[in-house]
Order: C-alpha cells, then sequence, then structure tokens
C-alpha cells in the first residue's frame, strides 16, 4: 500500500514536471529545423596520403608516370577512360532532325568562343586529361595515355603544352612525388582559362578563385573549399554540368543537396524556392574582380591596325582587339540576365542547318518558361560572338585558326577561306567557299561566387519600382510582389478558379 | 534545332555598381583594363540600353493628359498666369472636399483653442498643429491675431516654413476666414476678428496682414495681391518627380502663387521667365494639355513624404544623406527610411561593416509610407473603426467604389498617435499598425512571459532597438552665435555634423512609458530633445523673438560688449565654443540685463524636454533585442542612461512637455562632468522587471532576520562547544 | 544504557522531506539567480527561470501529497500542539534551549513515534507550511501565471508587491532552512537527528521508549 502511494506520488511529480517543463520550453529556439546542417553533405577532410617516399623514377615522359601510378592503382586509367575529361563526348542528346541518339561533348559540338576544337586539336588539347592528342587520328585506348598528374598534381609545377604532353621543364618527379586530392588549382588551370584568357568564358570562374575570399565566394572563401568539395566525384566521374556541352541534368551538382529546398529560416524567402534558382539571389554579379569577355567578334580580325576613337590601340590587346581573334567587350562585376531554366537546353550540333533570316543564332538556349513547372529564374551571362558561317550551306563554320608553324591556319596566315575550308573538311561540315559572319548567343548559367546572405539580394533589387527583374519578358504580368505569382496567375486565368 | 529568338526580348542588366566595402567593385565597372575610355563608352551604351529597358518595364501613367488652368479656370498656355492646381484638378476631382480633409493643409488651423486654454500646450500654443504650435526647434513664434507685437508672420511662416507645408488651409485664409488676397486692406482688422477676438488691442500687430522687416525690425504690410496665396500644392505630392527646391525658391522670395507652377519644373512644361514661369508651349498638346508622360500624376511614394519627412532613399548608389534641421524626422529621431543596407552606405558608420541589415525593413519589403498612412476613404485600405460594427459581422463590404474614392479622395491620412504628433487627434490610431500585418504571437512563441511582455513593451522597444543615424539632442536659444544660430548639439556623431568624416555611432533611445491608444502605457523608444530658451514674463508669456534677442546680444555681426565682456572668461577678445554656453549667473544675469534693456519684459530661461517618438528604422527580426539579459539584470537596457544635454543653460532643468503622453519616469541629474543624464526606473514606470528591480527595504529586512538567525545559530553553537568542553574537563 | 531503535518517520516521510529540502535549496539558488543575475549567476536567465517554475510546482504538487499523507494516517497529529500544557511544555522548551542544552540536560520531549515534535516545532512547521509556504507558492503562481492572466496578477497590486512579499518569504526561507539545519544538530548526538531523517529511525534511551521499540540494542 505504502509503496503503491510513493510510486503514484513519483509518478504524479514527474509528470508535473514533464508539464511544466514543456510548458516553458521555446518551440522556436530547440526546434530542429526540417533541414539538416549543410555540412552533414560535405566530405570530410582527409589526411592527406605522401606519396613521396613511393615513386622514385626518373620518369622521361608522362605516360612513364601513368604507369608508375598504375602499379597501385590498376583501375584508374580505366575508370577514367570511361570519363567525359577523357573521351571528350559524354552526353546523350537525340537529335531533333534525325530522332537519333547521339554523344555529344567537346569532341563533336562548336561554341561562339573558339569555335571548334577539332580543328585545332594540338593546341586545344592542352587541356585533355591524356597525353598525345595531336591530330583527329588519335585513339582513345591506351591507358598509359592517361594524365594523372594534372588532376593531381599538388605541387604546382605541372604544365601541359602542345598535344596535352608535359611542357618542357617539368621536374615530372617532384610533380609525381607530390599527388593527392585535387585541388582548386588542377580544376582551374583549364575550367577557370577557357577560350584562351583568365576568366573569359564563365562568368563565375576565374583565377581569383585559387585564393578567394569570402567576398568573392562563401564557400572557397570562408571555408576553403575544393572543387571537388561539392564535385563529389566517385570512381573518377566528376559530376556536375556546364550547359556549354551538356543537355540534361542528371549529373547536375545542386545547392539544395546540402542546404535543403527550404534553408532560409524565412517562411518568404523559402517560398521563393519553387520559383528562383539560389544562385539567383546569391549571385547577384558576375566577375567579380576579373573581366569576363561578354562579345567576340571574329569578323573584323586580321588587321594590321585597331582604331578606337583615332586612336591606335595596337592588336594585341585581349580586352579590345587581337590581329588573331577580332574585337572584344568585356565586363565585370556586372549583373547577368535573368531567364526561366529547368535544367535542360537546346544544342546546336555542328553541321546543323541554321536560319541567317533570325540572329542571333541559338547555340544552347535554357528550355522553361512561366508555365513550367519545373522551371527556375537563373541567373546567365550570355555571350554573343560574330563568327563565320556557310551562306549557301547554312551551317555555322569551323575554322582551323591553330597550327604548328609551317602549316596552314588562320593565326599562321589570316586566310578565312583556307582556315574555314581545312577546319570544316576535319569537322566534316560542308563548306562551300561562300562565307560570312553572323550574331551567336551561348547561355551560361552562373553557380559559383556565390555570395553570404548579408550580399544576396534584397526584396527590392528585383520587386518594386528600381527593381532589376525583367518581369513581363519573363512572362508576369508584372512584378509578381504585386500582382501575383505563377500560382495565383494561374488561379486567374482559369475561369474555375482551379489551380495547376 | 535552331530556336526562334524574334519573340525573345533581350535586356541588357542595369550595371549600377554595388559599391561600398566593394574594394575593386567600381559601380559596374565595364572593363577594359588598360582602356577606360571603352569603358566610358560601353558603360554608356549598356546605360542607354538599360534606359530602354527600363521604359519597357515602367507603366505608363494611368492619369490621362489634362489641361492646366489657372485660378480663373483659363488654360495658362493662353493666359501665362501661375496654375491653380485647386481649378485644374477640380475638372475631375473634388478639390473643395479634399482641401477641407487634409491635415496636411491645414496644420492645426482648424482646430485652433485660446491660448492658456490647454493644459496639454505651452500657455503661448493656440493650435495642436504647426500653425499655432510654437516649436523651440524652428524658434520663431507665429503671432496669433490680437499680439501687440509682431514676431512671424503669415506670410513670414509661408516664407520660411512653408515648403514643409502641403499648401492651401492658413496659406490661403491665414487666421481668418476670407482668402488672404481677397481682403480689403480696410477690412484688415475685422478680417482677423471674424473668429478671433482681437478686439482687445485694435492696434496689434495684425500677423495676417503684416510682416518684420528682418533689417529694421519694424512691421511693414504685406501685398497678398501681389503674392498671392499657396494653395495645396497637388503636384508636390503626385507628379512623377516633382520640384521641391523650385518650389521652396519661390515661396522663400515670396511669390506664393508661382509655387504649384514651380513644382512643374522637372517635368519640362516650364521654364523660369524674369518674371515667375512661363509655360513652353511645344512641350504641350496641340490641345493644349500637358501630356500624361510628362507630369506622371500617380500614387505619392515614399520619396514624396520624405520631402518634407526626412531622409528616404531608394536609390542604388550609396546614401549620403544631408544631415540637418530641414530632415525633420531624421534630425529628431534619427530615422531614415530606406531599403538599402546600412553597410552600403556612404555615411562613415562606426562597425558598419556588419551592419548589413536594411535601413527599414519595411522599405526594404517595398512598402511605401502611404501603405499603412493610408486615405481614409481608399476603398482598398478602408479599416472601419471597431466598435461600430455589429458582432455578428468581421468585415465591411460596404465601401466606396474605386472611381467614387477618385473624385472626392480623402486626404486625411491614416496616422498613429506619436507623442509629438498632435494634429486630427480623433484620427489616431486610424492607420495600419504593427499588429494588424503581423501576428506577434506566432513568430514569439520562443518568448517566455509573452503576454506580459507585450502588455508592458512596444513593439518598437525591442524591435527599434537602436537608431544608427544622429539625431538633435539640445537647442540652446539662450545664447545665439553672431549669427543669430542657436547652440545645437546632435548625438550619435562623433564630431561635427557637417563633418563628412565624423564617424557616426547612432544612438541608443531611452524606453519611457507612453500611453498607447488602448490606454496602457507601454515602454517606447524615444529620442529627447531639450531646449532652453528666454521666456518674457507678465500676462502674456511669449518666447523672446529673435529680433529682440539679437537686438540684445549682437552688436552687428559680433556680440554686445557686455555680454562679449562676461563671455570672454579668458580674456582673449573671443569667444571660443566652449565659452559660448549661459553656464554662470554672471552670464545670465548680463544677457538679463540686456534683454531687459530691449524691452523683454521679466526675461527668464525656460527649459523643455521633448519626447520624439522611434517608429520606424524597423530591422528584420534577427536585429531585434532577444537576449533575456539585455533587461534582466542589474545594469540593465531599461535602467541605462541617457545623456540628456552637455549643457545646461542658467542651471535650468528641463521638464518634460505635456500632453505627449510620455511620462519621464526616471531621475534627471547632473553628473560629475555636469553634463544632464536621465536615470530611467523601472519602478516609476510601474515595472517590476526580475533581475533588475529590487525592494532595498525587504533585502534589508530579509538579510538582517537572516543574518540575526545566522548569528544567533552561531552563538549557540559555540556555547554548546564551550559548555560541552567544560564539562567534559570537570567530569574528568 | 540499553537504547531502544525506533521508527520515527515512514519512508514517504522521508522522500517527502528531502524532495522538499533539495527543490528549497534550488529555489532559493534560482531565486537569488532571477533576482540578481549579475551577483549569483548559476545558470542562463532563462533556465533559471524555468528551473524556478518547474520546482515551484514540484513543491506544490509534494505539499498537496505531503497533505493528503498527513490528513489520511492522522500523522497530522503530530503537529497539531495539544492545547492543555502547550505553553509549560514550549516555555520548558525555551528553557531548555537557552540553558538546559548546556548542561547537558535531558530533553523535555519524550520522542516516540507518536510525538516526536516539540512545541516549538509544532508551532515553527504550522507557519512554515501553512502561512509561508502557500504564501510563497500563491505569489510564486500568480506571478507565473502573469503569462496567461495579467489581470490576475494586476488585481493583486501587480509584480511589484508580489514580488516584494515573494522575496521576502524567500529570506525567511533562507533563515528557516539554517536554523532548522543547526537544530538538528540538538539531538544525543549532533549526527541522531540527521540520521533519523535519513533511515527512519532513532535509538532511544530504553528507559524512555514510550512505544514499542522495533529492535533493541545495547
Amino acid at each position: 500500500m505504502r509503496s503503491i502511494i510513493i510510486f503514484s506520488a513519483i509518478v504524479a511529480i514527474a509528470a508535473m514536471m514533464g508539464a511544466v517543463w514543456s510548458s516553458t520550453r521555446h518551440p522556436e529556439v530547440n526546434s530542429q529545423r526540417d533541414t539538416p546542417s549543410p555540412w552533414t553533405g560535405v566530405p570530410p577532410k582527409k589526411s592527406p596520403f605522401s606519396h613521396a617516399k613511393l615513386i622514385s623514377g626518373p620518369f622521361k615522359t608522362g605516360e612513364e608516370v601513368t604507369e608508375a601510378c598504375l602499379a597501385c592503382h590498376p583501375n584508374a586509367a580505366k575508370e577514367m577512360m570511361q570519363t567525359e575529361h577523357w573521351t571528350w563526348r559524354g552526353n546523350d542528346y537525340k537529335d531533333p532532325d534525325t530522332g537519333g541518339v547521339i554523344k555529344i561533348g567537346k569532341y563533336n559540338l562548336l561554341n561562339n568562343f573558339c569555335i571548334h576544337a577539332m580543328p585545332n586539336i594540338g593546341e586545344c588539347s592542352s587541356c585533355h586529361a591524356g597525353y598525345g592528342w595531336e591530330d583527329e587520328h588519335y585513339t582513345f585506348d591506351d591507358p598509359t595515355k592517361v594524365d594523372c598528374l594534372v588532376c593531381h598534381d599538388l605541387s604546382n609545377t605541372y604544365v601541359k603544352s602542345e598535344g596535352g604532353h608535359p611542357a618542357e621543364g617539368v621536374d615530372l618527379v617532384a610533380v609525381a612525388k607530390s599527388v593527392g586530392r585535387p585541388g582548386r588549382k588542377n580544376c582551374g588551370v583549364c575550367h577557370f582559362s577557357g577560350a584562351g584568357g583568365d576568366g573569359v568564358k564563365h562568368g563565375d570562374l576565374d583565377g581569383t578563385l585559387y585564393y578567394p575570399t569570402t567576398r568573392l565566394d562563401v564557400h572557397m572563401g570562408r571555408h576553403d573549399f575544393q572543387c571537388v568539395d561539392c564535385h563529389k566525384t566517385k570512381e573518377h566521374k566528376i559530376p556536375g554540368m556546364s550547359m556549354s556541352i551538356s543537355v540534361g541534368r542528371s549529373l547536375r551538382v545542386t545547392c539544395t543537396e546540402c542546404h535543403g529546398q527550404h534553408p532560409h529560416r524565412h517562411e518568404r524567402l523559402d517560398a521563393h524556392t519553387k520559383t528562383v534558382a539560389c544562385q539567383t539571389c546569391h549571385i547577384p554579379r558576375m566577375a567579380i574582380d576579373i573581366p569576363t569577355q561578354m562579345e567576340w567578334d571574329w569578323s573584323v580580325s586580321g588587321r594590321d591596325h585597331w582604331l578606337v576613337d583615332g586612336v591606335d590601340v595596337g592588336v594585341k590587346d585581349r580586352f579590345v582587339y587581337m590581329k588573331t581573334k577580332g574585337s572584344f567587350q568585356y565586363a565585370q562585376f556586372i549583373r547577368p540576365q535573368y531567364f526561366w531554366w529547368n535544367g535542360r537546353s537546346d544544342r546546336y550540333l555542328t553541321g546543323a542547318k541554321i536560319d541567317p533570316a533570325q540572329p542571333p543564332v541559338q547555340i544552347n538556349h535554357p528550355h522553361g518558361d512561366v508555365q513550367d513547372p519545373e522551371a527556375k529564374i537563373w541567373p546567365f551571362k550570355v555571350h554573343v560572338e560574330n563568327q563565320p558561317y556557310d551562306k549557301k550551306n547554312l551551317v555555322l563554320l569551323t575554322p582551323r585558326t591553330w597550327a604548328p608553324k609551317g602549316e596552314k591556319s588562320y593565326w599562321n596566315d589570316f586566310n578565312w577561306d583556307e582556315a574555314l575550308a581545312i577546319g570544316s573538311d576535319i569537322t566534316k561540315v560542308p563548306y562551300s567557299h561562300e562565307f560570312d559572319f553572323i550574331k551567336t548567343e551561348m547561355y551560361w548559367p552562373q553557380s559559383h561566387m556565390v555570395q553570404v546572405k548579408e550580399k544576396a539580394l534584397q526584396c527590392i533589387e528585383c520587386h518594386g519600382p528600381a527593381g532589376i527583374m525583367p518581369w513581363q519578358q519573363l512572362g508576369f504580368d508584372g512584378d509578381p510582389a504585386f500582382r501575383g505569382n505563377r500560382r495565383r496567375m494561374e488561379l486567374l486565368r482559369d475561369p474555375r478558379g482551379g489551380g495547376r | 534545332m535552331m530556336r526562334s529568338t524574334a519573340q525573345k526580348m533581350k535586356v541588357i542588366p542595369i550595371s549600377s555598381g554595388e559599391p561600398g566595402g566593394e574594394p575593386n567593385g567600381l559601380p559596374g565597372r565595364l572593363l577594359a583594363h588598360r582602356s577606360g575610355w571603352l569603358a566610358v563608352l560601353l558603360a554608356g551604351l549598356f546605360w542607354l540600353l538599360a534606359g530602354t529597358g527600363m521604359a519597357v518595364e515602367r507603366r505608363t501613367p494611368l492619369h490621362p493628359p489634362v489641361p492646366l488652368l489657372d485660378a480663373a479656370g483659363r488654360n495658362v498656355v493662353e493666359s501665362a498666369a501661375p496654375v491653380s492646381t485647386v481649378t485644374t484638378c477640380a475638372a475631375c476631382h473634388n478639390t473643395q472636399y479634399i482641401t477641407d480633409h487634409s491635415y496636411h493643409a491645414w496644420v492645426g488651423r482648424n482646430e485652433r483653442f485660446k491660448t492658456g486654454t490647454d493644459p496639454e500646450f505651452r500657455v503661448w500654443d493656440y493650435s495642436p498643429g504647426t500653425f499655432g504650435r510654437w516649436d523651440p526647434i524652428s524658434y520663431r513664434y507665429l503671432t496669433p491675431p490680437g499680439d501687440t507685437r509682431l514676431d512671424l508672420s503669415t506670410a513670414e511662416w509661408i516664407q520660411s516654413r512653408g515648403w514643409r507645408h502641403a499648401g492651401g488651409g492658413p496659406a490661403v485664409i491665414g487666421h481668418g476666414l476670407r482668402p488672404l488676397d481677397q481682403r480689403e486692406p480696410a477690412a484688415e482688422g475685422q478680417a482677423v476678428s471674424e473668429d478671433q477676438t482681437a478686439s482687445e488691442n485694435q492696434t496689434g500687430a495684425n500677423p495676417d496682414a503684416r510682416i518684420l522687416d528682418a533689417e529694421s525690425g519694424e512691421s511693414k504690410s504685406w501685398d497678398w495681391k501681389a503674392s498671392g496665396t499657396v494653395e495645396m500644392n497637388c503636384f508636390l505630392c503626385h507628379l512623377e518627380k516633382p520640384a521641391n527646391e523650385a518650389r521652396k525658391k519661390e515661396l522663400t522670395a515670396g511669390h506664393f502663387a508661382w509655387a504649384s507652377t514651380a513644382t512643374l519644373s522637372e517635368t519640362g512644361l516650364v521654364e523660369p521667365a524674369t518674371e515667375g514661369w512661363k509655360y513652353r508651349s511645344d512641350a504641350f498638346t496641340d490641345k493644349g494639355e500637358a501630356p500624361a508622360a510628362l507630369l506622371g500624376l500617380r500614387a505619392p511614394t515614399s520619396q514624396h513624404c520624405g520631402q518634407c519627412h526626412g531622409q528616404v532613399y531608394f536609390g542604388q548608389e550609396p546614401m549620403q544623406p544631408e544631415l540637418d534641421l530641414k530632415q525633420w524626422s531624421t534630425a529628431t529621431k534619427g530615422q531614415v527610411f530606406s531599403p538599402q543596407r546600412i553597410s552600403m552606405s556612404g555615411m562613415n558608420i562606426r562597425g558598419k561593416e556588419d551592419l548589413t541589415r536594411p535601413w527599414d525593413v519595411h522599405a526594404e519589403v517595398m512598402l511605401e509610407c502611404r501603405n499603412c498612412h493610408f486615405s481614409l476613404n481608399d476603398p482598398a485600405t478602408f479599416n472601419p473603426s471597431t466598435g461600430d460594427q455589429p458582432r455578428h459581422l468581421t468585415f465591411e463590404p460596404r465601401r466606396l467604389a474605386t472611381s467614387e474614392f477618385l473624385l472626392g479622395p480623402n486626404h486625411q491620412f491614416a496616422k498613429g498617435a506619436a507623442a509629438q504628433g498632435r494634429v486630427a487627434r480623433n484620427l489616431e490610431g486610424t492607420m495600419r499598425q504593427c499588429d494588424q500585418c503581423h501576428d506577434a504571437d506566432a513568430v514569439h512563441a520562443w518568448l517566455p512571459y509573452r503576454d506580459l511582455h507585450f502588455a508592458q513593451l512596444s513593439c518598437e522597444s525591442c524591435h527599434v532597438a537602436k537608431a544608427y543615424a544622429p539625431a538633435l539632442q539640445q537647442i540652446d536659444w539662450t545664447l545665439i552665435d553672431p549669427q543669430g544660430n542657436p547652440n545645437t548639439q546632435w548625438r550619435g556623431i562623433d564630431g561635427k555634423l557637417t563633418d563628412p568624416t565624423a564617424e557616426v555611432l547612432g544612438f541608443q533611445p531611452v524606453l519611457l512609458p507612453h500611453k498607447n491608444l488602448d490606454g496602457r502605457e507601454r515602454l517606447t523608444p524615444f529620442n529627447l530633445v531639450a531646449s532652453w530658451y528666454w521666456l518674457e514674463g507678465g500676462k502674456t508669456p511669449r518666447p523672446v523673438r529673435l529680433l529682440d534677442l539679437k537686438g540684445a546680444l549682437l552688436d552687428g555681426d559680433q556680440y554686445h560688449a557686455s555680454i562679449l565682456q562676461v563671455l570672454d572668461t579668458d580674456h582673449d577678445g573671443q569667444v571660443q565654443p566652449s565659452e559660448r554656453c549661459l553656464d554662470t549667473q554672471a552670464k545670465v544675469d548680463a544677457v538679463r540685463q540686456r534683454l531687459e534693456a530691449v524691452g523683454v519684459k521679466q526675461p527668464h530661461i525656460v527649459s523643455e524636454l521633448q519626447p520624439y517618438g522611434l517608429h520606424h528604422g524597423v530591422g528584420p527580426a534577427d536585429s531585434a533585442t532577444r537576449q533575456c539579459n539585455t533587461c534582466h539584470r542589474s545594469e540593465s537596457r531599461l535602467g541605462q542612461l541617457f545623456l540628456v544635454a552637455t549643457q545646461i543653460p542658467g542651471g535650468v532643468i528641463p521638464e518634460l512637455v505635456h500632453g505627449s503622453g510620455v511620462s519621464l519616469a526616471g531621475q534627471l541629474t547632473v553628473d560629475e562632468d555636469q553634463q544632464l543624464v536621465l536615470q530611467p526606473s523601472t519602478q516609476q514606470a510601474g515595472l517590476y522587471v526580475f533581475g533588475h528591480d529590487h525592494w532595498p527595504l525587504v533585502n534589508t529586512l530579509g538579510a538582517l532576520a537572516f543574518g540575526l538567525t545566522l548569528l544567533g545559530v552561531l552563538g549557540h553553537g559555540l556555547l554548546r562547544v564551550v559548555a560541552a568542553r567544560k564539562q567534559g574537563s570537570s567530569n574528568t | 544504557m540499553k537504547y531502544v531503535r525506533m521508527q520515527l518517520y515512514s519512508l514517504y516521510e522521508r522522500i517527502w522531506h528531502w524532495v522538499q529540502a533539495l527543490a528549497i535549496l534550488l529555489l532559493i539558488l534560482t531565486g537569488l539567480c532571477i533576482h540578481d543575475p549579475d551577483r549569483f549567476l548559476v545558470f542562463s536567465f532563462q533556465t533559471a527561470v524555468t528551473v524556478h517554475n518547474v520546482l515551484g510546482f514540484i513543491v506544490l504538487g509534494n505539499a498537496i501529497f505531503g497533505m493528503f499523507y498527513y490528513l489520511s494516517t492522522g500523522t497530522i497529529r503530530q503537529y497539531l500542539p495539544q492545547p492543555r500544557g502547550y505553553l509549560v511544555l514550549a516555555v520548558r522548551q525555551v528553557m531548555y534551549y537557552t540553558g538546559g542544552i548546556f548542561r547537558n540536560e535531558p530533553h523535555p520531549l519524550e520522542k516516540s513515534a507518536e510525538h516526536r515534535l516539540n512545541p516549538l516545532q509544532q508551532a515553527t512547521y504550522l507557519g512554515i507550511l501553512n502561512v509561508l509556504l502557500p504564501i510563497q507558492v500563491l505569489t510564486g503562481i500568480l506571478m507565473w501565471s502573469g503569462q496567461k492572466w495579467p489581470e490576475a496578477v494586476l488585481s493583486v497590486g501587480g509584480v511589484q508587491t508580489l514580488s516584494m512579499i515573494h522575496g521576502l518569504c524567500a529570506w525567511l526561507f533562507a533563515g528557516f532552512v539554517i536554523a532548522h539545519v543547526y537544530l538538528t544538530t540538538t539531538g544525543h548526538t549532533p549526527w541522531t537527528n540527521l540520521k533519523a531523517m535519513i533511515f527512519g529511525y532513532e535509538d532511544v534511551p530504553a528507559k524512555h521508549a514510550a512505544s514499542t521499540p522495533i529492535e533493541t540494542t545495547d
């Protein structure tokens, strides 16, 4: 009897304690948000393993180094040879003309910078993760041709040259001893300086990211992320897709992998994530510290003088005019342009017909519009180029611009007709010897140079009378803050009042 | 493969920059590293394109083109006379109704009372608004009809203060009933006395008809027929780009009738002429109408309100506010209505790198002043007064149609119940207040004792925890400088206000109980502005006229010899800034004698404290006060010393003005640096704040009881030990 | 001398006592922390408030349970002074504390299981349990309820008055704790009473044993 009294007393006290405690608890402070910490998505930092004692050398060629690597990592080359970094063609693309599915990549696509790699492969292959790609007869089946060093060198002394071979003077033994997990330098050497210079291509990637600060990029600056922390690599397959050559979205790296769909602790902001890409607010400007190329006009190349306001400014200024390439326009610290994008895009295939009556020719126009539930508003850099096309066959042409000394190429003798003939022959593009130049556009979605919340766009930068968002061109009736968002617009459209 | 691009319009982004805190980031730097000219060229190109891009976005004004009419109803293009807004707009809008229903026009003129009859005001005040309520900041006293001596007349009021007045009301009829420019000179005296008993003194200084000559100090007559009157200026708040500066110039010059026309000077419709303004007939349509696009008539934006009310900034460039008394709400409260992050400001604000919050979060989320201070019969915002509604109804659907509203829009704007806003008190609480948009309960679940906190604290107490711009601290009219200016001190800035490099510190307002509309006193953040001035005694006390002050203290552009003698304590022949204060009895006496010498009767120094409530400048939620121990500790925010004044002229301790609804809960004391500080007291505010407040008597008594017990116990124990020892030894 | 082991406190009484003791000590500690967080900051303010509130309800619950126990078992009689001879007994107790105790005189009270409290204790506990504790709990609950029923708080003079009473009573409680702890040392040995409250029994000289001993020891 007594024990029952005591037991019930203890239970009652405990229950009361619980009740009072929970009534004074502070739900907002204590409750877990549905999004776990973003750090769970970041690979743990492993202590580096030194290869210095394992490697002795001497090495005469890159291939010898690769053989040494493969002795311990027998699968590495096989894995590597499955990836786009080796094949330069990895994406399936359904050709809308033929219906057939083809593999596309740098191997067979042209862009609106240096146009096409294949006619100039001896030069372009300095960014191929392999050795010896000097002409169109390169075979992709020799494991010893895989270039381990360009991605794994941590000595910062490895340089590639023509044909993708190690440059002269590189101490291959020292480089091989240094290998480890790839850092920003390994990726940046190609991805930061595409199209012939630092920051020319992307707008959100340039050499400032080698030593970034928070004001450049919160991940790489404040937290010292390496590229592979987000582009989490498995079996040498590196996820992430640039829209310049990728049309799908299967391997895209997204912010939400780590941050979730509702990262803001702010209902209004979280409501935006259905419509607005993270990048739109968190990359308010591109090319923060180094200018990026906005326009390139090939048609004026080949001149010995370039006048601006009557002043000869020379022909070797990569920001203004080069005899080899033509004239440029660069911009720095600028607003991106905003378009709907659902992750997919069109792709201009080499040899496809164009309609010269409707310039600019679209190389990779993003898919999506205000009606597309999967599309979000994304920030883009739009690059404009004036590039050669065949007036008769109505195709974009692929000039041979670079060639070893003594061979025929545009940069060697500034003869467009010859350069186009040779180049088009290599890429199997029909060429009628009647060419002209046409404006083309290429879209570059912005995903790097991410800003902290304090620097992200504020409401009033997009909405309100001075907002930068082109609402009507995006398909809205007007500023959705006042006119309603996509869902409300649908309600208004549907006389029955039903939603999607 | 190809995508048709014809339907796709391309917008080049606006390339203006995000400079402050961006060492490399010159605004939208379009780059050519070695070729600056190209950058300029491109920037220009982009600007042009951006301009066209904006033009696509900008809606065409809803308002149709209108012929501008003069007061007689003739098209001004033909008559060349000043535009009359009241006549022009009356074509469609009931301008009579509008001017009748606008405290912005009447500024207290229609709520007049006899001086000395309302205990909530100073004895010389006779209206709750700027037309009749004296203010120590603007100082000069608008002489009421019947006074014997003229200070500020109606005409001079318009000249000096009219630029912060919407026009209409007293700027048309002055103190009388009939328009000032339609009175016959002979009937002058009667016109005044029509509704104001001025019969005591027929020779009184008629403030409607006369003006004080600044040079001679003599009163002379004002020709209203020549100057015209100032109609309520619709353009000022409804044009896309009103030209307040041009308007101000006309007002100051006394060309009152041209004020509305001058407001059009940014539209391209008018240009200055030798006499007034002339109309550019080429800018008008063939029918003689002002094109809609040029007028850009629209609902007022926050910038429109900011023309008179203080710093409002929506630009992209770093904000560089003009800090002076013209920015009224900024000067009195440190208020800045801007979406810009404080860190982006062009001001030299201490620790601004970390102040990434916007100046005002409501500006940031695209609210305009009018969203809360709306027109009272606007059907979109119509708020039926609570209490009128039957209990079974939650919404009042009967309201004006938009068209009816547009015909007769009420220009009484919804207002709160600020300590200083005394006009139209019948409208207090009509505005949209915090709790009408925000569900505080929903987002304060973390706050223990929520209802208790809400019952004792205004939202602003925690959400306007600090003002980040400087504000007025004290103004001393007891000793003007040789230019006739008062000694003015500002708080929240380390250095001179005019020095752009002076570090801006901002200030923490003092939290004082303020009686809310529900009758409860809640702690509310205030800036206190202390002022000292000479009051003329006698039956009708008046602040000593600036004219008399100058006459007594100054001799030309320097101090009168007798004044200079007492002020110059170090005898260097100069009056140093540190000497320019009536801080000794000798100085006070010297000034008093001089005042008496110029005919001021019984001059004595009076000091008052005006509370200015901080209701704007709300930051995002995470900038609000949130830590318990901000208040719940002995060094509490609630008991934080507030510096009231650094100098105390004449040793006179200021008193809180009457009628503000604020209680000065605390102790005004002079600290060891001879500064006047306010030690707020939560107990005087009727609060008991755990961790901060104590009952000293209870603690003393309790501690005494506790101590005595302890002492008794110890003594008793000791005795027992001693006794036990003794017994132990005797036993052995 | 022969001693008799005598059951003085039941298990429940002991649990009740120690729960109450621990709660009151912690209440004083957290109370100090709330009263003057700068000087007595053991917990954060928020924690102190929460713990204080919870403890307050524990004390209240414990008091109700105790009341029920004392009433239902009749132990309540221990606390009720016999009207006849109470004053004499009380005076005798005072005389003992002020004189006899130093001369090692025997306790005026012959402790037994039915009669274990001396008149001074009876008076004190009646005061503590029927006046001080209810006041403290009531003012505490009122201040706590300010959250939900601010009007109720205002109707009794607001937090100011409540806090004044609550604070004064807290001091008295603290004083009581000191005196109480000290007086436990006035048993046969300084530890006798403490042991009794822990183990429940006291060894009483056999000749005094008024009730049935549970066992005898030498």
